[in-house]
């Protein structure tokens, strides 16, 4: 079966996550992705001063820490790597003949990077008429941020995703796993496909400006259209809702094992009094309508922790679904590549990396019936690709990659 | 610019929740008919969600427990490219909505189903809710204080993050049509969505036999947090601890040349002091102040907007990011446009529409029912 994308090249200049992330999604479904790196080693994640060794095979650097890193081998499956050094003038002249045979471009520089190398979107556009760029700066291709740099928590808190979570009465709380990038990401390659299907329609190409900002402020739309109806500035309310309760996050017996439980119906609730066995306090008057759950929700939350902290955080989930209430295991990272309900649905891969080892990575959550997602190539090597992609695609002959080298154009 | 590039699709939308109906409004907003499927007698209630998420799109009503409805519902999707759907499987059998059906009188139906967990699998017919999804796709549990209670996100990223990758799913999907002419099934999980936008958690079981967990992100060497100023927060993220910035920003020399903080391993021995001398001193500073001077030097700097700041954001402005659109029952407000901006492709922004406002064009113009035809329809409550 063809993939969706196949016959799609695109020259990933991703780094750290929301690039590379756009990337993937396009290799997972058949595109040829090359990534073009500098030679000095993926320091997006093997930079001394900020790594993080848990993110390597037995916490060993090894000789060659750029190619086990898990992040970036999670990042980065199923894409080739050419190291090319794109501020030399033969790697430049390189990187055009590879735009000359390609479809799309994706980079997520602040934007003074790629008109510094020469190689902005007016340049590659003479080179390859119909070129697609995506670039998702911080804060857009234009305007008074344009060259500010950001970081995946800092773009959020600028776009109004931080001032929405927090416990009640205190101040906002950054989340634990930063989505913004995958936000950005996400609305890139979206657009990415509409520039496809106008390509193919139209036969032009075109360059789309995204500011990862605005996608994050999109996510908060309808916060924002309250604000205007209401003149009220949104209160954060810890893990509680203006019109579910019980709704919360309770202890279950192990460490660090929890639920969350959320009711938002009288027939929810009755499912949940149900499960607990119909205890006595549950037909406390207070208790009885959602108007008086919501009043004196810490004393609900008190009741249902008590009994939560005797069972176990799957047990509650599953007794709970089983009575008709939402209700899910709050799981940490190993749950999850063990969760039976995940590996049932293919979703938990599996892919050997020659110097990272065989490892189970996140798969792909766009399910397609007829043409899903391969995964057969593990992140590459850095300048794994180097010598297969000048010879075959390019048609450089040996002296001619010789000479890049002795250049110092490729790594 | 040319026109908006799908505007040759014709999209189904059904129960589909937040996650669905994000998806058919950006397909909406690129161009796609996007017909909202509503019950009879459905009110417009107003609410920012409905306002926000049915731009561009048209409704009708229809009875899906009524014969009728149901023969109208088959002969709409029979000249549909894309049914968007948030049933999970026991309710698609209670409403009789059934893949193998649907496909039969359109092979080249794609249909798009974004549910809690899938179409598949154990945990199928579970409920969800946005706290559940973001729980059990692993983001709960990483959020919070160390010691504390995990704690939820204020907002449905869930839901967002699910509507996204069903838009991808979708235009994949009729990518793939393109090809072999056929349509096909996306299904979407909120949990796996969620559980595909990690970093660390994953890999570090697998890699180093560690668990990722609260207050989250790992590794910094340097402070990394929130902030008082005089008027809101600050995030900094002084990841390379730019002293010399600091010392800038407070007006306090003596600070460059602190040796407690110049040398990065020396710095993690008096983090804390140095955690201090910034929340004393930032304190007398405005947010935007302090965003500014640090974009000036390239430090990584984020101030904590409000509704307020971000609707009279200077930057947002300047791209005209808002667009304004007055709606019948509300007036003029501002909505936030497509954050994708494409040099050649135009997109549409109207308001939401009433339940039942396109019922007229769609039974009668598109499907030849007459007047008379109509008016009895909603006598039997069909529409």
């Amino acid at each position: 079966m063809m993939l969706p994308l196949e016959g799609i090249r695109v020259i990933d200049l991703g780094r750290v996550w929301a690039g590379p992330l756009a990337a993937l999604i396009l290799a997972d479904f058949g595109a040829e992705v090359i990534k073009v790196e500098t030679m000095s080693g993926r320091g997006d994640f093997t930079n001394p001063e900020t790594i993080v060794v848990e993110d390597f095979p037995e916490k060993e650097l090894g000789s060659h820490p750029w190619n086990r890193s898990g992040i970036f081998n999670d990042l980065n499956r199923n894409k080739k790597s050419l190291t090319l050094d794109l501020s030399n003038p033969a790697g430049k002249d390189v990187f055009k003949k590879l735009v000359a045979v390609s479809d799309v471009v994706i980079d997520n520089y602040t934007p003074r990077v790629m008109i510094n190398f020469g190689l902005d979107y007016g340049v590659l556009k003479a080179v390859k008429p119909n070129i697609i760029m995506l670039s998702m700066p911080a804060y857009g291709m234009s305007g008074h941020y344009r060259d500010i740099p950001g970081f995946g928590n800092t773009i959020e808190s600028v776009a109004g995703i931080t001032n929405l979570t927090g416990y009640a009465g205190e101040a906002p709380h950054l989340p634990g796993m930063i989505t913004g990038d995958v936000i950005a990401a996400l609305h890139g390659v979206s657009a990415l496909l509409v520039a496809l299907q106008h390509r193919r329609l139209t036969e032009t190409g075109q360059h789309i400006d995204l500011s990862q900002a605005e996608a994050q402020t999109s996510i908060i739309g309808k916060e924002l259209i309250e604000y205007q109806l209401t003149k009220q500035e949104p209160e954060r309310i810890g893990n509680n809702h203006p019109c579910m309760s019980p709704h919360g996050c309770y202890k279950c017996s192990g460490e660090d094992k929890w639920v969350a439980i959320a009711v938002a119906s009288e027939v929810e609730w009755e499912g949940l009094c149900k499960a607990m066995g119909n205890p006595d306090w549950t037909n406390e008057a207070r208790f009885s309508t959602l108007t008086q759950r919501l009043r004196h929700q810490k004393d609900l939350d008190k009741f249902i922790s008590k009994w939560t902290e005797k069972m176990e955080h799957i047990e509650v989930m599953e007794l709970l679904q089983f009575h008709g209430v939402p209700c899910g295991a709050l799981f940490n990272g190993r749950e999850l590549l063990d969760n039976e309900h995940l590996k049932q649905r293919g979703f938990i891969i599996e892919i050997p990396h020659p110097e990272a080892g065989v490892h189970r990575y996140a798969g792909t959550p766009v399910k397609l019936s007829e043409t899903p997602a391969q995964f057969y190539l593990p992140a590459p090597l850095l300048g794994e690709h180097n010598q297969i992609i000048l010879k075959q695609l390019l048609n450089f002959n040996d002296d001619e990659i010789n000479e890049l080298i002795r250049l110092k154009a490729l790594g | 610019m040319s026109e908006a590039t799908l505007k040759n699709l014709r999209i189904l939308e059904l129960n589909a929740g937040i996650a669905g109906a994000y998806c058919a409004k950006i397909l909406a907003q690129r161009g796609a008919e996007v017909i909202k499927l509503e019950a009879p007698g459905s009110k417009f209630n107003g609410s920012a969600e409905n306002l926000y998420l049915d731009t561009a799109k048209k409704s009708i009503t229809i009875n899906l427990r009524n014969e009728m409805g149901i023969g109208m519902f088959q002969r709409l999707v029979s000249m549909t490219d894309v049914l968007i759907e948030g049933c999970n499987p026991s309710e698609k059998s209670e409403i009789g909505l059934d893949a193998n059906s649907l496909t039969q009188n359109n092979p080249r139906l794609v249909i798009t189903s974004v549910t809690g967990f899938g179409q598949t699998g154990p945990y199928s017919n579970y409920k969800d809710t946005p706290m559940v999804s973001y729980a059990m796709g692993g983001q709960m549990y990483l959020c919070g204080d160390a010691e504390g209670t995990p704690l939820n996100s204020g907002l449905a990223v869930s839901e967002y993050i699910s509507g996204l990758y069903a838009f991808i799913g979708t235009l994949l999907a009729l990518e793939a049509r393109e090809k072999n002419g056929r349509g096909q099934q996306v299904d979407i999980s909120k949990m796996e969505c969620l559980a595909a936008s990690h970093q660390y958690t994953l890999t570090w079981p697998e890699y180093s036999n560690s668990i990722l967990s609260r207050p989250g992100w790992p590794g910094d060497h340097a402070p990394q947090s929130l902030f008082r100023c005089k008027d809101g927060y600050v995030n900094l993220r002084l990841q390379n601890a730019d002293i010399a910035f600091l010392s800038y920003l407070f007006d306090m020399p003596e600070v460059a040349s602190d040796e407690r903080f110049a040398a990065t391993h020396e710095r993690a021995n008096h983090m804390k002091e140095l955690e201090k001398l910034i929340t004393d001193k930032i304190i007398n500073i405005g947010k935007k102040d302090v965003f500014r001077k640090a974009g000036e030097w390239r430090e990584i700097c984020g101030f904590v907007a409000t509704p307020a700041d971000l609707l009279t954001n200077e930057q947002y402005n300047e791209r005209e990011y808002w667009t304004k659109i007055n709606h019948g029952m509300t007036g003029v407000m501002s909505y936030s446009g497509m954050p994708a901006k494409m040099s050649e492709c135009a997109w549409l922004s109207s308001g939401a529409p009433l339940p039942g406002e396109n019922n007229q064009e769609i039974y009668c113009d598109r499907l030849g029912l007459t007047w008379q035809e109509l008016k009895q329809m909603q006598e039997w409550s069909v529409i």
